[in-house]
């Protein structure tokens, strides 16, 4: 099922990285029972998205192991609604690498949506976190059927 | 969807592809380095797979695919986007995007980063291959 709806399109354009052609987003990580937190990835889409993956790195610091949820908002400042959440988990210094997650089932992100990213985790120390966050999208007007 | 032939690399049999130096350390002016000089058929890219070049300075990269003839290419997508901080962390990545991305038969495929270092050694991925599959392989089910 999850094959089938994936690959009953073709992408006639290609993924864009938000936000585009600059650093990736670094907020400020909440616990998991917390709110807010949001950091705005970009203010206004400019077309029709699908949502399709989010990348990260880790940040380098305390060695206690962690784990954490990056979360994907559509919304207004303080009004972010999370249409996407990945996790990472990591044990030692040496995970502090890059990482990326593509989506199964794409959201779709109407044009003019601000997006925003959050990190939610269950220690309280901040040394070792998700860092320079950036969302994978693509025009829906490029998805075409096979 | 299923594929009567199966899904493969490219480059197809042989080594991955190393990405350039980037020349400009804000994410511009990508170089690019010739995957496949002429795609053997229409095909959708279904994925990536890397590894990392051990580099010891430690930044962002975001890993592009292009179209078209050398010096002229033009990126069409953004095939992975990471970020390293320790020395030689990245390891071995594969991949799998949500769309496959259509190429036409006939098509030179180039990729670059674009980066927050202009550094030979930023640690970033490398031996770089695509997952393809042919259309015309594609059945309904």
């Amino acid at each position: 099922m999850i094959s089938l709806l994936g690959r009953a399109f073709k992408l006639t354009g290609g993924y864009i990285a938000l936000p585009i052609d600059a650093a990736g987003i670094t907020p400020t990580p909440v616990s998991f029972a917390g709110s807010g937190g949001w950091s705005e990835v970009i203010a206004s889409t400019a077309d029709e998205y699908m949502l399709c993956g989010v990348g990260w790195g880790l940040a380098v610091g305390s060695s206690t192991g962690r784990e954490s949820e990056i979360e994907v908002g559509v919304g207004g400042s303080g009004s972010e609604v999370t249409v996407a959440a990945v996790s990472t988990s990591f044990a030692t210094s040496a995970n502090s690498c890059e990482n990326m997650s593509w989506f199964t089932f794409p959201y779709k992100v109407a044009a003019g949506s601000r997006i925003a990213v959050r990190i939610k985790q269950n220690l309280s120390a901040a040394a070792r976190n998700p860092q320079d966050i950036k969302v994978i999208v693509c025009k829906t007007s490029e998805l075409v059927p096979l | 969807m299923r594929t009567i032939v199966g899904e493969y690399c490219l480059p197809d049999k042989a080594a991955g592809i190393a990405p350039s130096v980037p020349t400009n350390s804000s994410y511009g002016n990508p170089t690019w380095v010739e995957l496949v000089a002429s795609t053997p058929e229409d095909l959708l890219v279904v994925g990536v797979q890397f590894r990392g070049n051990g580099g010891s300075v430690l930044g962002q990269n975001v890993l592009c695919l292009a179209t078209g003839g050398s010096g002229s290419e033009t990126q069409i997508s953004v095939l992975s986007i990471g970020s390293n901080q320790t020395n030689g962390s990245m390891y071995e990545r594969n991949y799998t995007f949500p769309f496959g991305i259509f190429v036409a038969a006939g098509t030179r495929l180039s990729i670059a980063y674009r980066a927050s270092s202009t550094s030979a050694n930023l640690n970033r991925p490398t031996n770089v291959k695509l997952q393809v599959v042919s259309v015309a392989s594609i059945l309904p089910s």
